[in-house]
């Protein structure tokens, strides 16, 4: 869509710096300290603690830190406690201590897991404000950076828009690190790679990419990452942010971008070699490529059995486009071609229309726009008015406005089937893409009839068809040489039909499992050597048991031995490098 | 645009069938009937076989200039002004082809669908339809045509099978009877419904394996034979050789007759109408990003989609002159003959035989040269 882009000035270049000059830490203490406290004047937040290390009182030492954003305990126990009271304990030669006092704090000094090093003091700085405490060291140019990252934070609870039926109930938190651990959990593999970037010149979100490096398709990982680093924003506060910078196309109804609360989800897009875009501040991790069918996919259709999956993949299908034509084709018909329905059943029609005073058109619009209006109105307000609300609008559009004879019972019954079926698509933004398509149908098929409402549908084809994201096209796999991808769009096929990975999206290690090998003996061993891991384990195993063909990075932990050596069962090799619950 | 995604065989097909398939079907019946009796059905499947033998030899011609459409490799073949009258005469029979399909489609939903709308209105909501794929790149031409080829020909042969009892298949005898005289002369007017594959003149160099052309076209073309002798062969089972040459659009006749027993739709005329205005989007709108390539190619445009709206106003225009139907027809006839069956048939074989003759293309290297220079 270039079309509205020629009427934008040229990008300018660079307004607001990415990275500021960079400050060196002066070897001065007070200077340091100066420094930071000038930056930061009016931070009142930030907790400045001197504080003197050494047998003989004669070190000078500074924590920095900012309140509420770090774990306190820690600091007491591991970093003031060790510095101040053991090192008074410790009998140092005062040669030694003053001849490298700040890798001895280093070394034995401090006793948390996380240290770095840093020179620039500005640089420090900023991981001062996301967390970060800093042990400043007289006489010293470096500045400790200590990870001290400890603010209240939403624990991981079952995720709020994406509930299933069965299947796992945690969801992603605001906190970045508890994601990838959520991640991390699920694959156990050295080729999933968390790589973490800073986004926003004045926020600094950290936003982490996650992708299985030897199924990733590096041309989309590349674009991915070259669309990030072009992102020039002062703030990130969500995912949406980063979505509307790296999507295709930014003047398309339709979301290109997935997003989702849920780490198994995420998981299972990574193994089918999908990139994940982890912001921090938000629980809705970003997935791309993203295709339309893939966004109406949801977790739950792997865990339900294959045909009870099917049918519902069909029905969510089958509800988008019924949510899309319904009211629609009841205007077409009743005003147009009332002569392609049965005799009866127009007559009925026309019986409960006489006495309305709107056309069919007006009064669509009027009842999808209420309905429109209810659901915005439920959705803000707190539970137990939301639904007073649905009561209220139920009661008066359904009963009063029938019985008024402002709309006719019919529209009401149309309304209400495309209401619901709209709320059967799985993913949130696609089905407000179709309501909101909905109106621009109505409309067509208002003044051209049937022909109008294929003319609707037809341009929203091509829309659809001329999309992609990050090179896939949004319709695969419909589209393409994929057919052997189908099995997992209209409907789920069979896991073990399903045992390639979709050629649309990974890069490669095309074969996802070995269909034989999980019926022969590492299947089954996998299966008895229960203790190792565990029933979700086992099945792991050996469904991944087979990996090692295509590509056959024999690095792959879970290719590896199951087929290799065949006796070993594919479940001892997934459980044992796990924590073994 | 020339960085562009490219298209699958598959997608050639799929364009290919959905291309051909427009306007021409519904009175396909009646013309092959009025030509040549109850063997008519023969002569659809003669134009198709002449189809197929030049769709492989535009194919050819195409692998004699690989990365070139005709517009460029036709100024190679028959010097830079010929090739120039050329490529502007192809462009407008695309313009004028796209005019008539839009105003036959106007005619026939106004008959079908919406009798008190203004032919002004469906014509122009059609072109703007259809300019807004004409707009976009080749690869959504050919995604377009993957996902709407079995969503309107699949339903119009199902709906088919409940008409069998109405079929008196006695109606297609005698056999073999037409004299080959009449049957030649009849062909002239058959092989026009098979234009539209002329466009491979066009898309082949778009292709991911132009080599797979002449394969994919053979089996498009096949596939169309296939539905032309079906839908003449019913036309004329149940109406029979008489009452066919009555009827302006047999076709739709068929399924005005048809009752699906049970369903809850009366009339499935409603229908197929609606999946024939499917038909005839993809026919239009291919035709129409045709003329937009052809008009970008000549002026040697970077970017040519903005033509695309202007060139819906001039088709507009031109769709409105004719008076009414059977002028309507009266003009394509005369536009068959004069544009379609040149551009389609003969000109193509001309700069085959003319590029054979000069010993052109790869033998000679000298496609491959030219086209080297020009974008080095």
């Amino acid at each position: 869509m270039g079309l509205l882009d020629r009427f934008r000035p040229k990008k300018q270049e660079k307004e607001p710096s990415k990275e500021e000059a960079k400050d060196k830490a002066s070897s001065s203490l007070d200077k340091n300290l100066k420094y930071l406290k000038d930056k930061l004047k009016d931070c009142n937040d930030v907790v400045y603690r001197e504080f003197r290390v050494g047998n003989r009182q004669q070190f000078r030492f500074a924590l920095v830190y900012v309140d509420g954003l770090v774990d306190r305990n820690m600091l007491n126990e591991e970093v003031l406690k060790s510095l101040m009271l053991q090192t008074k304990h410790a009998n140092l030669s005062p040669g030694i201590i003053t001849g490298d006092v700040f890798s001895i704090a280093l070394r034995s000094g401090l006793t948390t897991s996380e240290v770095k090093e840093e020179e620039y003091i500005d640089k420090s700085m900023i991981a001062l404000l996301s967390g970060d405490s800093l042990v400043l060291v007289d006489g010293y140019k470096k500045v400790l950076v200590i990870g001290s990252k400890g603010w209240p934070s939403r624990g991981v609870q079952e995720p709020q828009t994406e509930s299933v039926i069965r299947g796992p109930r945690d969801g992603f938190t605001e906190t970045m690190r508890f994601n990838t651990a959520l991640l991390r959990r699920r694959l156990r593999d050295p080729n999933l790679k968390i790589k973490q970037i800073k986004v926003g010149v004045r926020s600094k979100t950290d936003v982490a990419l996650a992708y299985m490096e030897n199924i990733v398709d590096k041309n989309v990982l590349k674009e991915v990452e070259k669309r990030l680093e072009s992102i020039n924003i002062d703030g990130v506060l969500e995912s949406g942010y980063i979505e509307s910078f790296i999507e295709d196309r930014k003047y398309s109804i339709f979301p290109q971008v997935q997003s989702t609360e849920r780490p198994d989800r995420v998981a299972a897009s990574l193994l089918e070699g999908r990139v994940a875009i982890i912001t921090d501040n938000t629980p809705f991790v970003l997935l791309v490529p993203a295709t339309l069918n893939i966004l109406f996919q949801s977790s739950e259709d792997y865990y339900e059995r294959w045909f009870i999956a099917s049918f519902i993949r069909i029905l969510r299908y089958a509800s988008a486009f019924i949510s899309l034509v319904l009211p629609a084709v009841y205007i077409a018909i009743t005003s147009y071609h009332p002569g392609l329905i049965p005799t009866d059943l127009a007559l009925y029609i026309a019986g409960t229309r006489t006495g309305v005073p709107f056309p069919a058109f007006i009064e669509a619009i009027i009842m999808e726009l209420t309905l429109e209006l209810l659901r915005e109105a439920g959705i803000r307000l707190p539970g137990p008015i939301g639904q007073t609300i649905g009561i209220v609008g139920g009661l008066v559009i359904g009963q009063a406005a029938v019985q008024a004879g402002l709309v006719s019972p019919i529209m009401v019954i149309v309304v209400a089937i495309t209401a619901i079926a709209s709320f059967a698509v799985s993913s949130y933004s696609v089905g407000i893409a179709f309501r909101i398509l909905r109106f621009f149908i109505i409309a067509l098929s208002a003044v051209l009839g049937l022909y109008g409402l294929v003319m609707g549908l037809l341009l929203t084809l091509v829309h659809l068809c001329s999309l992609k994201s990050f090179g896939v096209p949004y319709l695969a796999p419909l589209v393409g040489n994929t057919y052997y991808e189908l099995g997992d769009a209209l409907v789920r096929a069979p896991q073990t039909v399903m045992y390639r990975r979709p050629k649309t999206l990974a890069g490669g290690n095309m074969i996802r499992m070995r269909v034989g090998g999980a019926k022969g003996t590492s299947g089954g061993g996998s299966g008895k050597d229960g203790d190792e891991g565990g029933g979700g384990e086992a099945k792991a195993g050996s469904v991944k048991a087979g990996d090692g063909n295509g590509k056959g990075k024999a690095g792959e932990r879970k290719a590896g031995g199951g087929r290799d050596n065949g006796q070993k069962s594919g479940g001892q090799q997934e459980g044992g490098p796990g924590t073994g619950e | 645009m020339n960085d562009q995604e490219k298209i699958t065989s598959n997608q050639l097909m799929a364009i290919m069938l959905s291309t051909i398939i427009g306007i021409g079907i519904l009175t396909l019946p009646r013309t092959v009937t009025e030509a040549a009796g109850p063997d008519g059905w023969m002569l659809v499947l003669a134009g198709g076989v002449v189809a197929i033998i030049l769709s492989v030899v535009i194919s050819r011609l195409g692998l004699m200039f690989p990365g070139k459409t005709v517009v460029e490799y036709s100024g190679d073949i028959i010097t830079k002004p010929l090739g120039f009258i050329f490529s502007l005469g192809f462009f407008t029979y695309y313009v004028l082809f796209c005019a008539f399909e839009a105003r036959v489609f106007a005619e026939v939903t106004k008959q079908f669908l919406l009798d008190r709308t203004p032919s002004e209105a469906i014509i122009i909501t059609m072109l703007l339809g259809a300019a807004y794929l004409a707009r976009q790149d080749i690869a959504t031409v050919g995604r377009v045509g993957e996902m709407l080829v079995p969503v309107f020909i699949l339903p119009s042969i199902l709906f088919l099978l409940p008409g069998i009892p109405e079929m008196d298949l006695t109606n297609l005898l005698p056999f073999m009877r037409t004299s080959p005289g009449k049957l030649l002369t009849g062909f002239g007017t058959i092989v026009t419904s098979y234009l539209g594959f002329e466009a491979l003149l066009l898309f082949q160099p778009f292709m991911a394996r132009p080599r797979d052309a002449a394969k994919a076209m053979t089996v498009a073309l096949s596939a169309i034979i296939l539905i032309y002798v079906l839908a003449v062969v019913t036309a004329v089972a149940m109406f029979g050789v008489v009452e066919i040459q009555q009827l302006i659009w047999p076709t739709f006749s068929v399924y005005r007759v048809i009752e699906i027993p049970g369903a809850f739709i009366e009339n499935i005329h409603g229908v197929v109408m609606a999946l024939w205005v499917v038909a005839v989007y993809t026919t239009l709108a291919v035709f129409f990003f045709a003329a937009v390539t052809i008009l970008g190619r000549i002026l040697a445009l970077k970017e040519y989609s903005f033509t695309a709206l202007p060139l819906a106003l001039l088709i507009y225009f031109l769709a409105l002159v004719p008076n009414n139907v059977s002028q309507v027809y009266n003009y394509l006839d005369a536009f068959s003959l004069y544009l379609g069956i040149p551009f389609g048939f003969v000109l193509p074989a001309v700069l085959y035989i003319i590029a054979r003759v000069r010993g052109m293309g790869k033998e000679g290297g000298n496609g491959r040269e030219k086209q080297a220079k020009k974008s080095g």
